[in-house]
């Protein structure tokens, strides 16, 4: 298995808006004048958006701007500048302007509730969604000074909350970033001042479960084409179909069947849906829960989870 | 060093002690009147009556029946800070310190910039205009929450920077002036200007006090010797 997981993500380039040889702000996904649902006003929106993570973007531009890093991925300069002296302020920078571009999009006032991928993760997980909020509170009430909480994927399985001070991230780190939230006193101070809890709770209930899940995702994609051919039964049984990825099986090995761009486990086929696979028939999302075996727990785990939301 | 370090820390420090539980120390200027030109009321109101608050109440709930109970402020500092089994302690405990501190340091509209404090600060940088920028360039080069501070160390000044709760004194160091760079500082002011927020804060500084610091970190120091 791997060790340290080297996770580099062409969408963090569209993530950190890198058009040719400079770093741009991210296009948000809601309008600043409205701000983000009951979690950020319009002002304390704009103020961090034009003020503090514009100033941030024009100081890393302008330290790379004829250097070495100038043109590459903003992961790629926050792994390279990690130990070195000389390009601290780099990796400050480009630190805090991939986390604010992360934040960004971790929120919404439109948040999508927990779905695909992520939905089977947290069904299989042994914390409820209540179990899992109270973690994320207690984590990050008690994180002492700026830094920032994230939601990890740990060696494939685990999803942890892992808090960093100032401006480290997971990139650093060995393990998988799928969310973000800003505990400097910027982030919150202009609507809730030393009321962190309530930023929090309100955060909370903002979290763009889609963005988490799409993270995911992705990064299981990216573990599947770099372990490549025979280690993939090495990857999680728990993967399960993209909504909007066509289901072509294209190979089968020992236990694990592999689509395009998509991974299931052969529990799910009985002998029908088998020889429809052989005969070369095309699927569709829908059809999955035909897949699904009559022993399975997974559609009455589904509607309690339903129920929790 | 270290003991006497403390002991000037005692005197000075407005901070009240009595059966276990500390309290806000009483401001030198009204809360109402903030801290002109630098700190707005409002800003003052908070800083003091929440932040500072907060950690007080935060030291007070963690004392009672733990060994540091009925200890005064500086000993229960210089005992938990370099033991992570009381990072709590230590954190709630320098800040009390830290801030209470910070009050002491600023006065409404300033000060006269004289006395032994002036004569350190010419000698060691050539003029008070050329140690407020460096100072200022250290606070505002602080990533993250923390203090820029004046020290005194091995019978020098020099200017010091700590994160988060980091305090002089468990360094043998003597704090003769602070400014605090944790945003709750200055944010609802002057938001992300920080280099605003540190020119201001040169209006506001109380020379007596850091005068007064050095004087008698100065006059312990002989009578070790």
């Amino acid at each position: 298995m791997l060790k340290r997981t080297t996770w580099s993500l062409p969408h963090i380039s569209l993530l950190t808006n890198t058009k040719r040889t400079l770093y741009g702000m991210p296009v948000l996904g809601y309008p600043i004048e409205k701000g983000c649902a009951k979690l950020l006003t319009p002002r304390l929106l704009d103020y961090h958006y034009n003020k503090h993570h514009r100033v941030i973007l024009e100081k890393l531009n302008r330290l790379i701007e004829g250097t070495r890093f100038q043109g590459q991925p903003i992961d790629q300069v926050i792994k390279e500048t990690e130990l070195s002296d000389v390009s601290a302020a780099i990796h400050y920078y480009a630190n805090e302007h991939f986390n604010h571009c992360f934040y960004w999009k971790s929120i919404s006032p439109n948040p999508h509730k927990p779905y695909g991928t992520l939905k089977n993760y947290l069904n299989n997980d042994l914390r409820s969604y209540d179990v899992l909020k109270k973690e994320f509170m207690s984590k990050a009430t008690s994180h002492f000074g700026s830094g920032w909480i994230w939601l990890v994927l740990f060696q494939h399985d685990y999803l942890e909350f892992r808090t960093y001070s100032n401006s480290e991230n997971p990139l650093t780190d060995d393990c998988i970033p799928l969310m973000a939230c800003d505990l400097w006193e910027h982030a919150y101070y202009l609507d809730y001042q030393n009321n962190r809890q309530k930023y929090l709770e309100r955060f909370w209930d903002s979290i763009d479960w889609g963005f988490v899940n799409a993270n995911l995702e992705e990064s299981i994609k990216q573990s599947a084409v770099r372990l490549g051919g025979e280690t993939m039964e090495q990857l999680h049984p728990r993967f399960t179909v993209n909504r909007d990825a066509p289901f072509e099986v294209t190979q089968k090995l020992q236990n694990i069947r592999i689509a395009k761009g998509v991974v299931t486990n052969k529990v799910y086929f009985d002998k029908s849906v088998q020889e429809r696979i052989d005969r070369g028939e095309k699927f569709s999302y829908r059809d999955q829960d035909e897949f699904e075996s009559a022993d399975s727990d997974d559609e009455d785990y589904d509607e309690e989870f339903e129920k929790k939301l | 060093m270290l003991k006497n370090a403390t002991r000037l820390i005692r005197t000075p420090l407005l901070t009240v002690t009595s059966r276990s539980q500390h309290s806000l120390p009483k401001l030198d200027y009204p809360v109402e009147g903030g801290v002109p030109p630098c700190i707005s009321p409002k800003q003052l109101d908070y800083h003091y009556n929440k932040h500072h608050k907060t950690y007080i109440d935060k030291l007070n709930g963690l004392l009672p029946g733990s060994e540091f109970e009925g200890k005064p402020l500086d000993q229960i500092i210089v005992e938990t800070a370099f033991d992570q089994k009381h990072t709590q302690v230590f954190n709630n405990a320098a800040q009390h310190f830290n801030h209470s501190f910070y009050w002491k340091c600023m006065t409404p509209n300033g000060s006269e910039f004289k006395g032994e404090i002036a004569n350190a600060i010419n000698k060691q940088y050539g003029s008070l205009d050329s140690f407020k920028k460096q100072f200022t360039e250290q606070a505002v080069a602080l990533f993250g929450s923390g203090w820029a501070w004046l020290i005194l160390k091995d019978n020098q000044i020099s200017i010091w920077k700590s994160s988060n709760a980091g305090t002089p004194f468990v360094e043998n160091a003597i704090p003769l002036l602070t400014c605090d760079v944790w945003e709750h500082a200055y944010y609802l002011d002057h938001q992300n200007r920080r280099p605003e927020y540190l020119k201001t804060f040169w209006d506001v500084v109380n020379w007596d006090f850091v005068n007064q610091q050095l004087v008698e970190a100065s006059s312990i120091k002989h009578m070790s010797e």
